[in-house]
């Protein structure tokens, strides 16, 4: 825990999240912005970019959990007696615990807020609380697998990043367009938030028709909504899995250089 | 696996280790008795800081065994009693030169962390850094954290690779007599024979990854004549002129 607490990126990255949180519901008490007709409108806007913001958090936090420990620094880990199952543990945990405090803040700030401004809250808030705190869970696992199989902590964040933040959603932006419900990213999974923010859950597929500009042909595009029930098995799937893999990799790899 | 010989602290049998094509150890064998203090001798890239990589667990043997008082290096048996100072130590740059050692003195079940931690803070004169983050450190201060570390719990078998570099003389000195003071079994990697000439009273030595000869200090100053330096001596039987 004390890592975390000490690394600048925590330091950064938690008053951010609070500033973020806090800044629309500002201009919307301000009356900078006008606020939105309901509290389902409202609180839909607030966690907008939520998937986005948890991903971002997590492969900050927990991009190097378990490299770090293939530096030189392994040598003052991995030579205590101690299990490296429990090493691996502990560090998922205070990842998980750094990076659900900061998600809860954030999405605590938008669900409060909406209940201030209106007098009421989104039916399902118990639920998107739920299923946020399953999605960072499971982001954590996945991104710990990454910092498994990398030696550097800078090339682990760097190539988790870049297979969140990029593969993953291009990848489903590619499915939408041949009509493939993308039911293997975490990503996706991640929606079922936003749509229980919704007064009506969206429905599972929705295909949606564009015209090219000057009469050029029409392409089908088909958005995707996750069932919360497929959400969670796609989340405990990355969970589970994430977890066994970073497992056999830690547990077998050498520590070969001083680098 | 026991090893052959049940009064060894440290042991290596036909121990062979690869990196990729390159043959690191070529079937080492040596043993070091419970109590004895030897130095690891041998030229750069002899094998000198593998054959500690295996003794704490770090690295496996491709072949051969590898044990400390009997127990393999990567159990929790062996890594309790073992004290390991890697070369060029770098201990947690996030957390500060007294978070470092008492959270290494608590994952090693010190008693009095707080107490051992002041102990060494004093005796290695790093009080004045306490709160200082170890990222911040001068490259001889970290390796006087990175010392500390190795001894907190007092372990049974110690290993120390290049235990003096950094470090100007009055706290060579200083940590000489320390380590001097301590029980134990002790395993220095270097390749200077002065350092090895103060810490220890045997000597391993190593080339290429093949074991070449071990012997009292003494004995190996009888190698050559009285008026010829030691590190002559050494220099001739690592190079095969012997």
């Amino acid at each position: 825990m004390a890592f975390y607490l000490h690394t600048r990126r925590f330091k950064v990255i938690f008053p951010l999240y609070v500033v973020l949180g806090l800044l629309f519901p500002i201009l919307y008490a301000t009356n900078v912005l006008q606020k939105p007709a309901d509290v389902y409108s409202y609180t839909q806007g607030a966690l907008g970019e939520f998937v986005f913001a948890t991903v971002l958090l997590v492969t900050m936090l927990a991009g190097d959990a378990i490299s770090q420990d293939f530096g030189r620094q392994g040598f003052f880990t991995l030579t205590q007696p101690v299990r490296r199952s429990e090493i691996m543990l502990a560090r998922t945990l205070a990842a998980f615990a750094f990076a659900a405090v900061s998600i809860l803040v954030w999405i605590g700030v938008g669900l409060a807020t909406g209940y201030a401004f209106y007098g009421t809250a989104v039916a399902n808030w118990g639920l998107i609380l739920a299923f946020a705190m399953f999605l960072v869970a499971a982001v954590v696992s996945f991104t710990v697998l990454f910092s498994s199989l990398f030696k550097s902590p800078t090339v682990s964040v760097v190539i988790c990043v870049l297979v969140v933040w990029f593969v993953m959603p291009i990848v489903s932006g590619i499915l939408e367009l041949v009509g493939v419900e993308p039911w293997f990213l975490v990503t996706y999974a991640g929606g079922v938030v936003t749509s229980l923010a919704q007064q009506t859950y969206p429905a599972h597929s929705t295909a949606i028709n564009a015209t090219g500009g000057g009469g050029g042909p029409t392409i089908t595009v088909t958005v995707f909504s996750p069932y919360a029930w497929e959400a969670a098995v796609i989340m405990a799937g990355y969970l589970v899995v994430s977890l066994a893999l970073a497992w056999l990799v830690y547990s077998r790899k050498e520590l070969t250089e001083a680098s | 696996m026991e090893g052959s010989d049940g009064k060894s602290c440290i042991e290596l049998n036909h121990v062979t280790k690869s990196y990729g094509s390159v043959r690191a150890l070529d079937d080492l064998t040596f043993r070091i008795p419970v109590g004895g203090k030897f130095a690891l001798l041998g030229p750069n890239g002899a094998g000198k800081s593998t054959t500690l990589k295996l003794l704490i667990g770090s690295l496996r043997a491709d072949s051969g065994y590898v044990g400390i008082l009997g127990s393999a290096p990567e159990s929790r048996e062996s890594k309790a009693v073992v004290g390991y100072l890697p070369e060029d130590a770098l201990p947690y740059r996030m957390l500060s030169v007294r978070e470092n050692l008492e959270y290494i003195a608590a994952l090693r079940g010190v008693t009095d962390v707080k107490g051992r931690t002041d102990y060494l803070l004093d005796e290695l004169e790093l009080r004045q850094y306490e709160r200082s983050n170890v990222g911040r450190l001068s490259r001889g201060n970290t390796q006087k954290l990175a010392i500390a570390l190795a001894i907190v719990h007092s372990p049974k078998v110690l290993l120390l690779d290049e235990p003096l570099n950094y470090l100007d003389i009055p706290t060579q000195e200083k940590v000489i007599s320390m380590l001097d003071e301590m029980e134990g079994t002790h395993l220095v990697s270097t390749h200077i024979m002065a350092i090895a000439n103060r810490l220890t009273d045997s000597v391993i030595m190593i080339s290429k990854g093949m074991f070449l000869w071990e012997g009292t200090i003494e004995e190996l100053r009888r190698k050559g004549s009285p008026e010829e330096p030691i590190e002559k001596v050494v220099a001739r039987m690592m190079t095969g002129a012997f």
